[in-house]
């Protein structure tokens, strides 16, 4: 429950780059922060360090008022949920969840009352003398983060610990998840590297790459206006056509050593024969035809290149189009971003 | 089922002699007669009058758990700190603790004469319990270095962010789920001090000797059954303490996976 703030920080192992490298990032109080990047961009790492597990080589970390940069992993009151889940073997799901306070010298009595409070918060009930090893992946996650918020810290991190369960399993406790933090008002720190994760249960997105934030934001702004071409990449799909090309951008024309992006399902299918509307066109063949989920993505090879466009399944657009059938392409130039190459 | 007839008679090659032992331990006769003419146990019960084995058999049993405690007290840190901890000179150290198992026993009970003779320590407990400890601690460091290692170290870091200290995660974390190795390596120290002769050879004194070195003297002037009485008695001791490390072995293992 405090405001969590990391300033340059940086970590390196042996001479590679740095898996860290200057990041500064704040999560306000009661913030649910998530930290998207792809696999080894510095994500567990930075969590680490945050928690006190990995030194870090430069830079601050402030949790509330207090510098807690150089302070051991104990005392730090930080709730961690690794992917692994960690839990103690030999220990059954009341000894896990029970550990902490244990730790902390809480008397028994109150104790009880904590591990049930939190047995009942993540639905554990009557599964509390279970060991780990007797219990499904979904309700050891479920043990992981019962131990995690038992201690009540005051900053929770969570470490892609939904991506061992399956798909089902984790849409429900990602939801749960997001409960549980609103009720508690924890500050949380939610690592993953899966996008729609991300920005389906976060107030707020960090994007990582290469061991620095390239962009914080809602989910709305990271998707709408990202700032730098590895996020337009890496969040939702993205045509991407290289200058100099006849393209208008909302920034301008395109030039050499530019790349314009724009959405698929911003860009318009035409028949062959139909006008062109909007400032930018194209007109090509199409390459394969794909459902994704209840839409229907066309890729047609053009003289910009590979463009695809996204229609609705129950869009009469893409009925009776095949493979090597001309299409035209049209989209507007307010939906088009430019960065550099 | 070649490799079954193989199997078989290289068992059979291996428990011989202690067949033999065995029959003749139970011998009725004066002499180490094989068959024996007839059974009897008139050689355990010599064995259990005889006062200087059985001295020798109750100090074997104190060294022995003396250089057990403190081949743990000190092989269980340094493994500890081997396998966990990043500091120079690791390997080095490593190498420096475990190297003496790669040595012949003979090379090392002479190593140690030539060192412990000066200092006075040869036919001394002191001397007797390092120089077991020159066998004993290396295979220590081995088991517990192989067991740290192989425990998962989220569980140590999962640990910490719940408020342990170091000392709490190592004796509520660590230590109970390296028992298996604890165990192992505690049993294997006891029955190589207690059989040790090799190197005792070399350490004991006219008035400190352990078992392996009396029967050894024993046999040089005698020809009777009792050392078989007394082999079977060691190996009964080496099956019983086998047995209790499995039971608790595989007690531990069963509890904590
Ligand atoms: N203990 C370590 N020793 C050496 N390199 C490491 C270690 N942990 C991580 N790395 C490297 O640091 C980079 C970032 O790793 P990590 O923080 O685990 O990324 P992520 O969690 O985003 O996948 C990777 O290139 C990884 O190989
Ligand atoms: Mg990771």
């Amino acid at each position: 429950m405090a405001r969590l703030a990391l300033e340059g920080l940086t970590k390196a192992y042996g001479t590679a780059p740095p898996a860290v490298d200057g990041l500064t990032l704040e999560a306000e109080e009661g913030e649910f922060l998530a930290l998207l990047g792809p696999s080894g961009c510095g994500k567990t790492t930075t969590l680490r360090m945050v928690a006190g597990l990995v030194p870090a080589d430069r830079g601050r970390i402030r949790l509330g008022e207090e510098d807690i940069t150089a302070a051991p992993v104990h005392t730090r009151g930080i709730g961690l949920v690794f992917q692994s889940y960690a839990l103690f073997p030999h220990m059954d799901a009341v000894g896990n969840i029970g550990f902490g306070l244990e730790m902390q010298g809480v008397p028994k009595a109150e104790r009880q009352a904590r591990v049930a409070e939190a047995l009942r918060l993540t639905r554990l009930e009557g599964l509390g003398h279970r060991r780990p090893r007797e219990l499904s992946g979904g309700q050891q996650q479920r043990v992981a983060l019962a131990r995690a918020i038992a201690i009540r810290p005051r900053l929770l991190l969570l470490d892609e610990c939904l991506s061992n369960l399956d798909a089902k399993l984790r849409e429900e406790m990602r939801g749960e998840i997001r409960d549980i933090q609103r009720a508690s008002a924890t500050t949380a720190l939610f690592v993953t590297h899966d996008q729609t994760e991300a920005l389906s249960i976060c107030d707020t997105v960090a994007v990582m790459h290469r061991g620095r934030i390239e962009q914080r934001g809602t989910p709305e702004e990271i998707y709408e206006r990202p700032a730098t071409r590895f996020v337009a990449s890496f969040i939702g799909r993205m045509n991407a056509i290289d200058g100099p090309a006849p393209v208008m951008t909302r920034e301008g024309p395109l030039g050499a050593g530019e790349t314009a992006m724009v959405r698929p399902h911003r860009v318009r299918l035409l028949r062959e024969g139909a006008a062109a509307e909007g400032d930018n066109a194209a007109s090509g063949t199409v390459r394969r035809i794909t459902y994704i989920g209840d839409i229907v993505q066309v890729q047609a090879a053009t003289p910009l290149g590979p463009l695809a466009a996204e229609v609705s399944g129950a869009s009469p657009l893409w009925r009776g189009l095949d493979v090597g059938a001309p299409v035209g392409l049209a989209w507007s130039s307010s939906d088009t971003l430019r960065f550099p190459a | 089922m070649i490799f079954r007839a193989l199997v078989i008679a290289a068992y059979g090659f291996l428990l011989a002699p202690a067949i033999f032992v065995v029959a003749i331990a139970f011998s009725s006769d004066r002499f180490l007669t094989f068959p024996p003419p007839g059974l009897s146990l008139r050689w355990f019960a010599t064995l259990f009058e005889h006062e200087q084995m059985m001295a020798a058999m109750q100090r074997s049993a104190i060294l022995a758990a003396i250089v057990t405690t403190l081949s743990l007290a000190i092989g269980v840190p340094a493994a500890y700190a081997i396998a966990r901890l990043r500091f120079p000179g690791r390997g080095a150290i490593f190498a420096a603790l475990t190297a003496p198992l790669l040595l012949p026993t003979l090379v090392v009970g002479l190593g140690i004469l030539l060192v412990f003779f000066p200092y006075g320590l040869a036919g001394t407990w002191p001397g007797l319990a390092l120089a077991h400890l020159a066998v004993t601690l290396p295979l220590v460091v081995r088991i517990m270095t192989t067991a740290f290692a192989t425990l998962p170290p989220d569980l140590e870091d999962a640990a910490a962010t719940l408020g342990a200290t170091p000392l709490k995660v190592a004796f509520r974390i660590t230590l109970p789920l390296a028992l298996p190795g604890l165990i192992a390596a505690a049993a294997l120290s006891f029955l190589i001090s207690f059989d040790e002769v090799v190197i005792s050879l070399f350490i004991v004194g006219p008035r400190l000797s352990t078992l392996p070195v009396e029967m050894y003297r024993y046999v040089e002037g005698h020809t009777d059954p009792m050392v078989a009485a007394l082999a079977v008695v060691l190996i009964l001791l080496s099956i019983s303490v086998v047995l209790l490390v499995e039971r608790l072995v595989g007690f531990t293992r069963t509890v904590s996976k």
